[in-house]
C-alpha cells in the first residue's frame, strides 16, 4: 500500500476513491513494519470514507486489527454532516483505564505479594459469571446509567475526590431509555467486576520519573505503590453496541450497499438514530464509570484489611472506547466535532476546559498500560495533540499475536514462574488466560510511549512496573 | 462435520462446516464452547432467532448464546435439534442449547459480542461453512 512519510513517525495514506480524507498512521519504522502484518491500513483507509471526516483518519502506534475500525483508531467528523459509528467506539463502550494512589512504598508491600494477589483475586470478581462487587437492583441500574459515578459517590461508594478526577467526572448526558432491555438485564448483577480479556487489575510502583513538576502534580514519586485499574461497560455496553449495530443495519439498506466493511456502519449525526445511539453510549458511559468506581471500592477495601492506615486517591480515569463532542481548531476555523477514539486515549493539554481544574495548568493525565510483565507509562497531554491528532495518544501496547499461537507458543505457568522470578505476582482463572496475555504477545510498550512522546501528544511524567496482576 | 479456530491478532476467529445450514450451525456451538470453556451440558434451553438473512442469523445466534452467559450464568456447551426454517422475509432458527452453571473454581472466557467482521456463510461443493469473528 502506498504509504509517503511526512515527517519522522508521521506516514500518510493519500486520499483515493471513496476515501474523504486522507489516512494517517503515527508510527516508527519497526512499529509501522508490525503494523503491515495485518489489515490495520486497509481498515483505517476504510474509515477514511466516513461522510463528514475532518483532517484525516488516525491509527495510532499501538494500532492493530480490529473490527471495521482498527484498534488506535481516531476518527473526528463534523457534527453537523458528519455520522456516528458504534465500530469507531467498539462493543466495550467506554472501556478505560484508571491509577488509584496510595501512600504506601514499594517496601511496605515486599513480601506481601501472594497475599494481595489472593485477596484481590478473591474480592474482585472476574471472568464470566461471577456477579459484581455491589449488588445492583432494577431501579439503581436505571439511576447509575443516568448519573454515573455520580450515583456511586450519592451512595456511599465513592470520595468526593474520585469524582472531581475523573475524565467528564464520570458522567456524560446518557439516556437510560436507549438502552436495550437485553442489556440492562445483562448489566444488571456485574457493576464492579473486571470481565475477562486483556482487562485486568494490577499493583505497580513507581519507577523512573521523567518530568519532575507534572509528577509533583499528579502525585507520584519514584517507588510509590499504585493500583491500575482496566476495565469497561461489561455486557451492557456490548449489548448496547450489538443491538444499534443491527438496527443500524436494517434502518440504512443503502450505506451497507456502500460501505466497505459491515462493521463500520453508521448513521448520519442530524437522525434520530444517530442521536438515540449516542444517548445509548453515553449511558453505558456512565455505566462502566460506576463499575470501575465499584472496583476501586473492591481495591481499597483489600489494600484496608492489610494495611490499616493506607489512603488511597484517584489520580485519573480515562475511557479509551468513546465518541466525545468537542471543539477543535480545523484550518483556522472552530468546529464542533464527535471525535471517535476506539482504543485510544483522549491526550488533552494544559488549559484546555476538559482537563480537570487540579491538573489545568500542567495537562491531562494520559494513562496508558503495558502488557501484565512490562512498564505502564503516565504521559500528559501534549501541545502537538491538537493540532496532530485531535486531543489524542495510543492506548496501550497493542497486541501481536493471536491468542491461538499464544497457547502455542507459551505455557500460562512457566510464564508465570518466569515473572515471578522478576518479582512480578500473577493471578488468573487459568494458566491459558496468563499465555493469551504473555508480555510476548504484545508489541513494545516503550517504543509505542517513545513515538507519542516524540510526537508530542503524550508526553512522558513516569514509568510504572508491575507487582501484582489479576486477570479474570 | 467438523470446526476449526482459527487465528485472529486480537479477537477469536473460527469456521464451521456441515452437509446442512444445520449442522454447520451446531458445529458452530462447539466451536464456541471450545473458545469459552464449556464443559458437558448439564442443563438446556429451547431457544428461537428470527433474522432477515443467513449472515444475520448467525450473528443473531451468537448474541443469543453470549446473552445466554451472561444473564444466566452458564456456559455453551452444545446444540441439539437444531432446525432452520424459510421464512418469506428470512430464516427462523430454533434449538436446544445444552450448558452448565458457572461455578465458582471455573475459568469462563467473556464474549463481548458477535461481529460482522470477515463473517461467511457459503455453500461450496456440497458443504455449508460458516465463519465468524467474536469480540473478546
Amino acid at each position: 500500500m502506498e504509504l509517503n512519510k511526512i515527517s519522522e513517525n508521521i506516514y500518510e495514506i493519500p486520499q483515493e476513491g471513496q476515501m474523504k480524507k486522507p489516512a494517517r498512521v503515527y508510527a516508527n519504522e519497526d512499529l509501522l513494519k508490525e503494523i503491515r502484518q495485518d489489515d490495520t491500513l486497509k481498515q483505517i483507509k476504510n474509515v477514511a470514507t466516513l461522510p463528514g471526516l475532518e483532517k484525516y483518519s488516525i491509527v495510532m502506534p499501538d494500532g492493530h486489527q480490529g473490527y471495521g475500525f482498527p484498534i488506535g483508531g481516531v476518527a473526528a467528523v463534523n457534527k453537523e454532516n458528519g455520522v456516528i459509528s458504534p465500530g469507531g467506539i467498539g462493543y466495550d463502550i467506554n472501556c478505560g483505564i484508571r491509577v488509584l494512589k496510595t501512600d504506601l512504598k514499594y517496601e511496605d508491600i515486599r513480601g506481601q505479594e501472594q497475599q494481595l494477589a489472593n485477596i484481590l483475586y478473591n474480592k474482585i470478581p472476574c471472568g464470566l459469571g461471577k456477579g459484581g462487587y455491589i449488588n445492583t437492583d432494577e431501579e439503581d441500574l436505571e439511576e447509575i446509567l443516568e448519573k454515573g459515578a455520580e450515583w456511586m459517590l450519592e451512595n456511599g461508594h465513592a470520595k468526593e475526590s474520585d469524582i472531581k478526577r475523573c475524565e467528564e467526572e464520570g458522567r456524560l448526558p446518557g439516556n437510560p431509555e436507549k438502552i436495550p432491555e437485553d442489556a440492562k438485564k445483562r448489566g444488571l448483577n456485574q457493576v464492579g467486576s473486571l470481565g475477562s480479556g486483556n482487562h485486568f487489575l494490577e499493583i505497580q510502583r513507581v519507577g523512573e520519573i521523567y518530568n519532575d513538576q507534572k509528577a509533583e502534580a499528579y502525585g507520584l514519586e519514584e517507588d510509590q505503590v499504585v493500583v491500575m485499574i482496566h476495565s469497561g461497560s461489561r455486557g451492557l455496553g456490548h449489548q448496547t453496541c450489538t443491538n444499534y449495530l443491527r438496527k443500524f443495519e436494517k434502518n440504512y439498506p443503502e450505506i451497507v450497499e456502500e460501505i466497505p466493511d459491515k462493521e463500520l456502519i453508521y448513521a448520519p449525526m442530524q437522525d434520530e438514530l444517530a442521536q438515540d445511539y449516542k444517548e445509548a453510549m453515553y449511558a453505558a458511559a456512565n455505566y462502566a464509570w460506576a463499575n470501575r468506581q465499584a472496583i476501586t471500592q473492591g481495591v481499597r477495601e483489600c489494600l484496608s484489611t492489610i494495611y490499616e492506615e493506607v489512603e488511597t486517591e484517584l489520580l485519573y480515569d480515562v475511557c479509551h472506547n468513546i465518541a466525545k463532542e468537542e471543539t477543535h481548531n480545523v484550518d483556522g476555523e472552530d468546529k464542533e466535532l464527535l471525535v471517535h477514539r476506539k482504543g485510544a486515549t483522549r491526550a488533552m493539554p494544559a488549559g484546555r476546559p476538559e482537563v480537570p481544574e487540579v491538573y489545568r495548568d500542567v495537562g491531562q493525565p494520559v494513562l496508558i498500560p503495558g502488557s501484565m510483565g512490562t512498564a505502564s507509562y503516565i504521559l500528559s497531554g501534549g501541545q502537538e495533540s491538537l493540532e496532530i491528532s485531535f486531543g489524542s495518544t495510543a492506548h496501550g501496547a497493542g497486541r501481536l499475536m493471536s491468542r491461538t499461537q499464544a497457547k502455542q507458543d507459551y505455557w500460562g505457568e512457566d510464564v508465570q514462574k518466569e515473572l515471578k522470578r522478576d518479582q512480578i505476582f500473577v493471578k488468573a482463572a487459568s494458566g491459558s488466560t496468563i499465555a493469551e496475555e504473555a508480555p510476548g504477545v504484545y508489541k513494545d510498550i516503550d517504543e509505542v510511549i517513545k513515538v507519542s512522546d516524540a510526537l508530542g501528544i503524550g508526553n512522558k511524567v513516569a514509568k510504572m512496573r508491575p507487582v501484582v496482576n489479576i486477570k479474570g | 462435520m467438523s470446526y476449526e479456530i482459527l487465528e485472529h491478532t486480537a479477537d477469536e476467529k473460527f469456521q464451521a462446516s456441515g452437509d446442512s445450514l444445520e449442522e454447520a450451525f451446531s458445529e458452530a456451538v462447539k466451536a464456541f464452547s471450545e473458545i469459552v470453556g464449556g464443559f458437558n451440558g448439564q442443563t438446556y434451553y429451547s431457544i428461537e432467532v428470527e433474522s432477515e438473512s443467513q449472515e444475520a442469523l448467525l450473528f443473531d445466534f451468537m448474541d443469543k448464546l453470549i446473552f445466554l452467559q451472561d444473564v444466566d450464568n452458564v456456559v455453551i456447551s452444545y446444540a441439539e435439534d437444531l432446525e432452520i426454517e424459510d421464512l418469506e422475509d428470512g430464516y427462523r432458527l430454533t434449538a436446544k442449547i445444552w450448558a452448565d452453571n458457572i461455578e465458582n473454581s471455573m475459568s469462563v472466557m467473556d464474549v463481548k459480542g458477535p461481529t460482522y467482521s470477515e463473517m461467511e456463510v457459503t455453500f461450496e461443493e456440497g458443504k455449508w461453512r460458516l465463519q465468524v469473528v467474536l469480540d473478546i
